[in-house]
């Protein structure tokens, strides 16, 4: 089963639109959504959540379209906001007492135990809380109901790297089950090719791939030529290039690359920094 | 719901004490002043405006959003918050009525039916002034609706001047249990309406 459909989803502010949104998480994978800040990451998760109501489209979340007795599905969704949300004036051990009391999933032995795990205190006040900590608290009450389906908005960014590393191997501990899925945005591309399976890359409202990572990795690559080993090359095959007194640097579809080309492997932050910025 | 009455209580307790000081000041006020009948009342109206200040507290700590990834329907929220101020109301009732009844037995002048038409009055207006606030902080948010919140503080609190001065003449054209059930009456129904009406606005509410 998919755990996320989304089918030609479009919402439409004065200055802003998200045209025509199609993706599918598979259960068992991690996908991020990436994209510069205002690229509409934000507003896909507040659409999936229902949280806003969207103008066209199809959103299907554990099978079930999100406009339907949506509060039921929740019980399967562990969602983190970058603002976490949560009452500046609890603490830990209270933060799970209201949870206790609202999600009919709530496994409190499970909370304690995420608690020992990300070294979180029990008594602090959250406003006490490091933005690290914050984040970690929010992490461990999503993951303690059960959820098969875990949303992340931006919950790894402003995070130091220790903790960040921390928090992705919790998420990748996560999707061992393989009835359990992740979606995450953020626009630290270098965590999400960490742990993500599948990259969405949204840029203005508009989704520019959905694909695999790993097949991302094989279908593109990276050159560093002269400007006139490049023009030898179909155009249809660079991506984007970037010019400087010292050579050419361009994305390019791999199969499309004469063999004498010596071509480098690219990551994914490459990759979508010359897809929006490098010259085709 | 009972998660987020149990979060609305745990946040009046660490934001509010000395807010429930006033509110126990004015309760005893009422026992040792022989003129102190609107410190009876004022306790029931401060603390009917108590989930106006949990929805700030909401609305400022960005709870608003986290509800929207919460198992539950908008329309609970608005439901809980008009229970938790109910419930706070009540607990002011019940505190004044304590006062007075022990006040009124001490001096030899209880009376059940005057007991219970002194302690309408607070339970209605405790009432009625959420009545009014709540679908307006829910519409405009609680900047733009703090000056609706003084504004009907202000004309409650004008309305029990009015009231306590004409409460003899009202009991000649209606008596006290008549009295008592209208009160009741219509603070519940307005309570109601309004409860229909704040859901109806943060329904289409987007966060």
């Amino acid at each position: 089963m998919n755990a996320v459909e989304i089918r030609d989803l479009c919402k439409s502010y004065k200055e802003f639109e998200l045209k025509n949104i199609n993706l599918t998480l598979p259960s068992g994978c991690i996908m991020g959504l990436v994209g510069e800040n205002g690229a509409g990451k934000s507003t896909t998760i507040k659409l999936m959540l229902n949280a806003i109501k969207r103008d066209g489209g199809t959103i299907t979340i554990l099978g079930k379209d999100n406009r339907e007795n949506f509060e039921l599905t929740k019980e399967d969704i562990g969602v983190v906001l970058d603002e976490v949300g949560f009452s500046e004036c609890l603490t830990a051990k209270q933060v799970g007492k209201v949870m206790q009391n609202i999600y009919k999933n709530w496994d409190a032995p499970v909370f304690e135990q995420y608690l020992t795990q990300l070294k979180l205190p029990r008594d602090k006040k959250f406003k006490e809380f490091s933005k690290g900590m914050k984040m970690k608290l929010a992490i461990a009450v999503a993951l303690s109901h059960h959820a098969k389906l875990l949303i992340l908005d931006e919950a790894t960014s402003g995070l130091d790297p220790v903790i960040r590393d921390e928090v992705l191997d919790v998420f990748s501990e996560f999707t061992r089950d393989e009835n359990h899925a992740v979606l995450i945005s953020s626009h630290i591309v270098s965590d999400l090719e960490k742990i993500c399976d599948y990259i969405a890359f949204l840029h203005e409202g508009k989704l520019m791939l959905c694909e695999e990572k790993d097949a991302l990795k094989e279908q593109y690559a990276i050159i560093r030529c002269s400007e006139e080993i490049l023009g030898a090359i179909s155009k249809d095959a660079v991506i984007g290039k970037k010019i400087s007194p010292y050579g050419v640097e361009a994305i390019v579809h791999r199969s499309e690359i004469p063999s004498e080309v010596e071509i480098s492997p690219v990551d994914l932050e490459q990759l979508f920094i010359f897809m929006v910025k490098g010259e085709r | 719901m009972k998660g987020l009455l149990i979060k609305d209580f745990y946040q009046m307790q660490s934001y509010l004490r000395v807010f429930l000081v006033v509110v126990l000041f004015c309760v005893l006020a009422g026992f040792s002043n022989q003129d102190a009948v609107f410190m009876t009342y004022y306790p029931a109206i401060l603390m009917g405006m108590m989930p106006i200040t949990m929805y700030s507290y909401d609305e400022k700590e960005n709870f608003l959003k986290l509800l929207s990834a919460l198992p539950m329907k908008k329309r609970t929220y608005v439901t809980e918050k008009y229970i938790f101020g109910f419930m706070m109301v009540l607990l002011a009732c019940a505190a004044t009525g304590m006062v007075q009844a022990i006040k009124m037995s001490m001096d030899g002048s209880f009376v059940l039916t005057d007991f219970a038409l002194i302690m309408t009055l607070p339970l209605a207006i405790g009432m009625v002034a959420p009545s009014i606030v709540l679908p307006l902080i829910f519409l405009l948010g609680t900047e733009k609706g703090r000056f609706v919140n003084i504004l009907v503080m202000a004309i409650a609190l004008s309305f029990i001047k009015v009231f306590m001065d004409l409460g003899s003449d009202f009991q000649i054209i209606i008596d006290a249990k008549q009295l008592v059930f209208l009160l009741l009456g219509g603070a519940t129904l307005l309570y109601f309406i309004s409860w229909l009406i704040t859901s109806t606005i943060f329904e289409k509410k987007e966060y």
